[in-house]
Formats: structure tokens, C-alpha cells, sequence
């Protein structure tokens, strides 16, 4: 039997971070929600996980710290970061810390499973 | 015998004794109210979550989940609900979203509410029904923008920029600017919400279609209108620069051109915003000059000029960075040294040079931007 992949669902919004994590399950990949900054890093660096999707605007600590953290010790761990438009600042500081993707809200859940996908199958 | 004062003062006491309690009271019950009201509301959403995202899963179809939602009648609630997701969804999800506030009613609510609604519902409904991109509200929202209260105005610019009506722009800016006490960046944020879709239409009125501008040009009809209060004059250059920094806001390349287009005839401010948008954008137009920018009378626009100078890396602009290294501006002073910085060895020599220069501003300021980047100065 194949082991399901792990995708780390980091995202403050509940609503939001239960329907990206209802569709990621509906696709066969097992996840785990978390829903500030500290807890993500915590998933990200502690448990065995294939992705990430990072919010940016989390409690404690922020999307972009938690990247360059992981970044630090998992170089190539494929991150698809989530943010609104207007911080677009900030979406381009995590391309250069190494994010592999971002999409902006509002945004198609099916998209940012695509870009998954795409991601890890060329990771 | 009792004094009658002290009785006098013993019945204030007791009467002061019953109002606290009564007010302790109150604001018990009021407490436990909410509490009660929040773990019901915490109850529905649980259930009606399972079930709407099966929904959007296309488990249930719209039929089955608006069955479920019906007999909902707080449709405050409802709205809670579904508002996160309106405003997080795009696509299909949205659509099907919509369909949803639709068929349960909610749409139908919030139309009746912001027709015939008091001041607080229609503003209320304006934001919900901007949020769920009903174009059949939009004639009701934009007439709100000719509303003496601003609270109106607010709602229904924000209802319309989330309706995704780019050609309602206008309308809102005018109600915004003019009608309201809402400071210029107060209003620029709303307008923000149109999000980049107006874009195509700000760089038009800036390339000279003024009549895009209600009571602008040839449409002088709010003009003519007597409003029942004039609360500001705005200054027309005021509209160029807002659509400026929305510009430089949304990083639209595209409206490079008519941005340098503007340039030559500004006035010193929204000369400001337009560098500030170049900034912005990360670009300037192919054929701009900033030299005669560098040497500008306004500082602002020195100051401003200098910082851009990294976005042309323009070697024959280096004499006049190094002349801003005097300037009578700290930050004139700063952001030149920082531009030579970035000029590369070059510009890194000039400015060992002139920290131990006999010029004691440009040798203050070229010793603190290099310290600030490490680079230590040979004894």
C-alpha cells in the first residue's frame, strides 16, 4: 500500500483552512491544519510532510519568517505561499527566499492543489 | 428619632443600591445572552460547514444544501457565514457560493434591506451585496453615492469596488473625495478595492478622458446638482493623484507611458506620486530624464528621484548623485549616498572619497552609509 502524501496546511482563517484541507483530503493527500505561525514552523520542521500551503498573515510568527526558517533546513520541501494582493511586497520576498509558488486571494482551491501537484511531481 | 437628613440620605443610598444591581443585572443577562447566542451561532456553523463544503465538493446539490439552510431566518448569521468564503473564493466556488446566498434567500434580504432599509441596513447591505458581486444592486449603490450621510457613501463605494463594476470607479471617487471627510488616504484605500481591473480606465482619464469623471468634461450633471451640503473643494490634481498611486499600487506597467506622459506638465506634488509609482511599478518609462529631476526644486522630488535612480542605473547621472551628496536635505543626502552605493565600485570610491573629504556634509553623510553597509573606512 502506497503512504498517503502529507501537506501542511498553515492558515489563520478556520473557514478557509478547513476547505483547502477537506479538498486536499478529497484528492487523497493527508493533512495537517495549523492555524498560526508558531505551530506551522512546528509541523514544518518536526513532522514528515511532501508541502506546504503558508499563509502570510499568521498570529506569532509570520509567513515569511516560518519560510526562511524552513528554508534554513529544508531547502527543498515545496511551499505554495497564500497572501491577499495587497502585500504583494511581501510575495515577492518569499519568491526570493525560495517559495516555489504563491497565489493571491481571492483565489480557486482547485488552482492551488493544481500548482501542488505540479510542484511536487517536479520536486 | 432619625435625623431626616440621614434618612433622606439612607433612601439615595438604597436607591443607588437598586440601580447598581439593576445595572449588574442587566449586564449579566446581556452577557450570558450573547454567550448563548455565540455557541448557537458556533453550533449552526459547524453543521452548515460540513454541509457546504460537500456542496462545493458536489456531494450535495444546490437543491439538497438550500433545503438545509431555509428555515435560517437570522440572516445576519447566515452572512457570517458565508462572508469569509466570499471574500477567499474566486471561480466556480464563488459562483456556486452566490448560487447558494441565492437560493436561501439572502440576496433577496439584503436587496428589499438596501432599498427600503434605515441608514444602518442599507449601508450594511451595500457591503454585503459589493461582496457577493450582485449586479443587480449596483443602480441601488450608486445612488447611495449622492447620499448626504457618509456612512452611506463608505458602504456603497466599498459595495461597488467589491462588485467588480471597474466603470463605477468614478462615481465613487467623486462621492469620496468631495462628500466625505475622508482623509485622501483614507479614500484611496477604499478605491484600492476595485483592485486592478480599473486600472485600464485610471490610465485613460489620465491620458486625458477627464469626462470619465462625473461633473468632469462633458458630463456636468453631479455638477449641477445643488448638494444639501459641500463639505470640501478638491483640487482636481488630487483625482490624477489618487489614480497615481493606485496605479503604483497595483504595479500596472502598463500605465508607464502615461504616467511619463503627465510628468512634464506636473505640478512639484504630483510630480511626487508619479516617481513614488515608478518606484512602485519597479520601472520607469524608457525615455525618462531624470537628470532634470535630480536637480528639481522641490526636495521631495530630489529626494524621490535619487531613490529611483537604482531603476535606470544611469552612469551619467552619477555627477548629479554626487552633487545631492551636499545637499541642503538629510534625506536627499541619505538616499544620494545610498544611489552610489548601489552604482557599484564606482560609486563606492567616491564615497571613501568624500567621507574624508573637506566637505563636512557629504563626508558625514557617505561615512554613515558606509558604515551602515559594513565598509570600513582606511585610517
Amino acid at each position: 500500500m502506497t503512504e498517503k502524501q502529507v501537506i501542511l496546511v498553515a492558515e489563520d482563517d478556520p473557514g478557509l483552512n478547513r476547505l483547502i484541507s477537506f479538498k486536499l483530503q478529497k484528492e487523497g493527500y493527508q493533512v495537517i491544519s495549523v492555524f498560526d505561525g508558531k505551530e506551522a514552523l512546528n509541523a514544518a520542521l518536526n513532522e514528515k510532510i511532501s508541502a506546504i500551503t503558508l499563509d502570510i498573515m499568521m498570529p506569532f510568527l509570520d509567513g515569511i519568517q516560518v519560510l526562511k526558517k524552513v528554508r534554513a533546513v529544508k531547502p527543498d520541501l515545496p511551499v505554495v505561499i497564500l497572501s491577499v494582493k495587497s502585500r504583494e511586497n511581501d510575495l515577492h520576498q518569499a519568491l526570493e527566499l525560495g517559495a516555489n509558488a504563491y497565489m493571491t486571494k481571492p483565489f480557486q482551491p482547485e488552482q492551488l492543489i493544481e500548482k501542488l501537484k505540479q510542484i511536487m511531481g517536479s520536486s | 428619632m432619625i435625623d431626616p437628613y440621614l434618612k433622606i440620605l439612607l433612601y439615595i443610598i438604597i436607591a443607588l443600591l437598586v440601580i447598581i444591581t439593576l445595572l449588574l443585572l442587566v449586564i449579566i443577562t446581556n452577557r450570558y445572552l450573547v454567550s448563548v447566542n455565540q455557541d448557537k451561532f458556533r453550533a449552526k456553523k459547524q453543521k452548515w460547514e460540513e454541509l457546504y463544503l460537500n456542496y462545493l465538493q458536489g456531494d450535495l446539490n444546490l437543491k439538497e444544501i438550500a433545503e438545509s439552510f431555509k428555515d435560517e431566518k437570522r440572516y445576519y448569521w447566515l452572512w457570517k457565514f458565508f462572508a469569509p468564503y466570499l471574500d477567499m473564493l474566486d471561480g466556480s466556488d464563488f459562483d456556486k457560493t452566490k448560487a447558494l446566498c441565492r437560493e436561501i434567500s439572502l440576496i433577496g434580504h439584503y436587496r428589499q434591506k438596501l432599498e427600503h432599509g434605515n441608514l444602518s441596513e442599507k449601508a450594511t447591505a451595500a457591503r454585503i451585496l459589493g461582496a457577493l458581486r450582485c449586479k443587480e444592486s449596483i443602480t441601488g449603490m450608486i445612488s447611495l453615492l449622492d447620499s448626504k450621510h457618509q456612512l452611506l457613501i463608505q458602504a456603497a463605494s466599498l459595495g461597488l469596488a467589491k462588485s467588480g463594476e471597474s466603470k463605477t470607479f468614478f462615481p465613487a471617487a467623486r462621492a469620496l473625495l468631495d462628500n466625505t471627510y475622508f482623509t485622501y488616504e483614507g479614500a484611496t484605500e477604499i478605491l484600492a478595492a476595485y483592485g486592478e481591473n480599473a486600472a485600464p480606465l485610471m490610465v485613460r482619464f489620465l491620458e486625458g478622458e477627464t469626462e470619465l469623471l462625473p461633473g468632469e468634461g462633458k458630463d456636468q450633471s453631479l455638477k449641477k446638482k445643488k448638494k444639501s451640503f459641500d463639505l470640501k473643494t478638491v483640487d482636481p490634481s488630487t483625482y490624477n493623484s489618487v489614480m497615481i498611486d493606485l496605479l503604483g499600487f497595483f504595479r500596472y506597467r502598463e500605465a508607464l507611458p502615461a504616467l511619463h506622459g503627465l510628468i512634464s506638465e506636473a505640478d512639484p506634488e504630483t510630480t511626487v506620486h508619479i516617481i513614488k509609482a515608478f518606484l512602485s511599478i519597479g520601472e520607469v518609462p524608457a525615455s525618462f530624464n531624470l537628470k532634470s529631476y535630480l536637480e528639481h526644486p522641490y526636495w521631495v522630488v530630489r529626494n524621490f528621484s535619487a531613490r529611483v535612480w537604482r531603476l535606470t542605473g544611469d552612469r551619467e547621472a552619477i555627477p548629479l548623485l554626487i552633487k545631492l551628496l551636499d545637499d541642503p536635505n538629510w534625506w536627499v543626502r541619505f538616499n544620494a549616498a545610498e544611489a552610489l552605493y548601489e552604482a557599484g565600485e564606482n560609486g563606492l570610491d567616491i564615497l571613501s572619497m568624500k567621507a574624508e573629504g573637506p566637505d563636512v556634509k557629504s563626508a558625514a553623510i557617505s561615512s554613515y552609509v558606509l558604515s551602515r553597509k559594513g565598509v570600513e573606512l582606511q585610517a
